[in-house]
């Protein structure tokens, strides 16, 4: 017997908008920060699947307090049908909705620059080879490294609003393509 | 046929042992446990565990086996290496696999991630069985893997987290999935067929009875139940200028409409709509049965305000129905007791039932008496 209900759609828009975060992301630190075509490649695909596999683990974490009372109805009649219960108070539902977009924006604008930091620092990841300009001072040297870091996580930063404001916009079109 | 032969040769030239220990021997163990335990099955079916003890152990020597295999030269398939799942796969057939000879949803959930640590393992080994310290993109390549594991390890938790859902609100089944962004149904054929059908029975007691004047819905009331195939015929030749219903595999449905209740507060409609199967080779029926009831909608509070009494329309669809058990039974959602086929609304058993054997959603497709 097969499965008939499965997240599906769920699975497929969280896999669009993956790759509308590499695209765009990695456009941006070849364009910007001017890495090679891998690394940015490179970069940008680990920060996005890091952010991704982080944020449904912290939602195992916070199930309980997510899915509970009046909220879980109301979440799961969001999640089943597409719209929410009637004549049942809204007013946490609401705020709860609004605190998980909060997270999930700031969270990946904190963590997917971070997480390449970390990689970096664990040697699992390489440094760009434009980092190491072999000048003869060390500090100089190290002064060159925080520039492209800097230069590297703005625009990791800057490709993750874009592509946030991007896939909202794509989703907005789509459901108002089928109301009209 | 000589190209079948010789790929029967290498098959049986890739797994004869080259020594004694090699990955081969040992997966040939496996194997030949397995056999074993098959044979004493046949033997003796009541022996049931010796039978486990021995399929067990062969599995963990066939795991074994496919892990060093794996190890020592990654297999591909269309370029993508499968090697991992493979070995991660009979490793929880080992570990994870319950009475049933079904993994347990522990072993679905380790399944990827046990794949992306294999994969990772399998860069820090080396062809003559040492360890070394993986390539640049060898690290990145392993990093990939993990990740990709746990997102994967999490879209099957989610779904295992959803099935948990629909046993603990039964009624999720009656949800209509097609207007939600998250879920999507895999269906048979058949019942997508119904599903356009019992939509269009939907979509036509709304215009009927949703937002009408209140007199106007129960003169409809009276009409309907006066002539039993008015709704039928409404759907299946138009009515008030909409087109008739068409469906793909011919015209052999039947929709029947039946209304219970007095009016105060509210009139139940019950509709069920039967059809045959697309599939010459399958003569069943299957049918739905809808559950809509009609209430007076709540005047304005102004007092001289000039509106007069609607109606307003609620269906076993809509979340208010899934979610609320309770206020419907009050609302007056009771059994019809002339009707021959138990509306979802009222089987308690749905309910009570850990799992349903057939869940469908949105739709109840309950396969009944096969036509002949």
């Amino acid at each position: 017997m097969l499965p008939v209900v499965i997240p599906l759609r769920l699975f497929l828009s969280q896999l669009f908008c993956l790759c509308v975060g590499v695209a765009i992301e990695s456009t941006l630190l070849l364009k910007r920060a001017e890495l090679p075509r891998q690394i940015a490649f490179h970069y940008s695909l680990i920060a996005n699947v890091v952010a991704v596999s982080v944020g449904w683990l912290m939602l195992f974490a916070s199930q309980d307090l997510l899915f509970s009372g009046v909220r879980e109805q109301q979440l799961l009649s969001y999640l089943f049908t597409g719209e929410f219960i009637p004549d049942v108070s809204m007013a946490s539902t609401q705020f709860t909705c609004a605190m998980l977009a909060i997270i999930l924006f700031l969270g990946g604008l904190m963590l997917k620059p971070y997480s390449i930091r970390l990689l970096q620092r664990l040697e699992i990841l390489p440094l760009p080879p434009n980092a190491d300009v072999g000048l003869d001072d060390p500090r100089l040297n190290a002064l060159v490294l925080l520039r492209l870091r800097e230069r590297i996580e703005g625009s990791m930063r800057i490709g993750h609003v874009l592509s946030t404001l991007t896939t909202i916009l794509f989703f907005m079109v789509a459901s108002a393509s089928l109301w009209l | 046929m000589g190209s079948v032969v010789d790929r029967l040769k290498s098959f049986f030239t890739l797994l004869a042992p080259p020594r004694l220990v090699s990955w081969q021997s040992m997966f040939l163990f496996g194997v030949g446990l397995w056999v074993v335990s098959a044979v004493v099955g046949l033997a003796d079916p009541e022996n049931v565990v010796d039978r486990y003890i021995l399929r067990r152990v062969g599995w963990f020597f066939i795991a074994g086996g496919v892990v060093w295999r794996q190890a020592l030269d990654p297999v591909k398939v269309l370029g993508f290496p499968i090697g991992a799942w493979a070995a991660s796969s009979a490793v929880i057939t080992f570990f994870f696999e319950d009475e049933a000879r079904q993994w347990t949803q522990t072993g679905f959930i380790l399944w990827p991630l046990l794949s992306g640590l294999l994969v990772t393992l399998s860069y820090f080994l080396s062809t003559s069985g040492h360890w070394r310290v993986p390539s640049q993109l060898e690290r990145i390549k392993a990093i990939v893997a993990l990740a990709v594991g746990i997102v994967l390890a999490c879209w099957l938790k989610f779904y295992f987290v959803t099935q948990d859902w629909m046993v603990k609100y039964p009624r999720l089944w009656d949800a209509q999935i097609e207007h939600s962004s998250f879920m999507a149904t895999l269906q048979d054929p058949r019942e997508t067929l119904g599903q356009n059908l019992v939509s269009e029975v939907d979509r036509l007691l709304y215009r009927k009875f949703n937002g009408q004047p209140w007199p106007e819905i129960e003169k409809q009331l009276q009409q309907y139940l006066g002539d039993p195939d008015r709704i039928d015929n409404d759907l299946k030749q138009g009515s008030e200028g909409h087109s008739p219903v068409t469906i793909p595999f011919g015209s052999d449905w039947d929709v029947t409409f039946s209304v219970t209740g007095t009016g105060n507060p509210s009139y139940t409609m019950t509709t069920m709509t039967t059809w045959k199967s697309p599939l010459f080779f399958d003569n069943r029926d299957f049918s739905v049965v809808r559950v809509c009831e009609v209430t007076r909608a709540p005047l304005p509070l102004e007092l001289f305000s000039e509106a007069t009494q609607t109606g307003l329309l609620e269906c076993n669809t809509s979340p208010e129905f899934i979610f609320a058990e309770r206020k419907v039974k009050q609302a007056g959602v009771e059994s019809p007791t002339d009707q021959p086929v138990a509306s979802p609304v009222q089987t308690p058993d749905r309910n009570e039932a850990p799992m349903p054997v057939k869940p469908i959603a949105p739709i109840v497709p309950t396969p009944t008496v096969p036509s002949r």
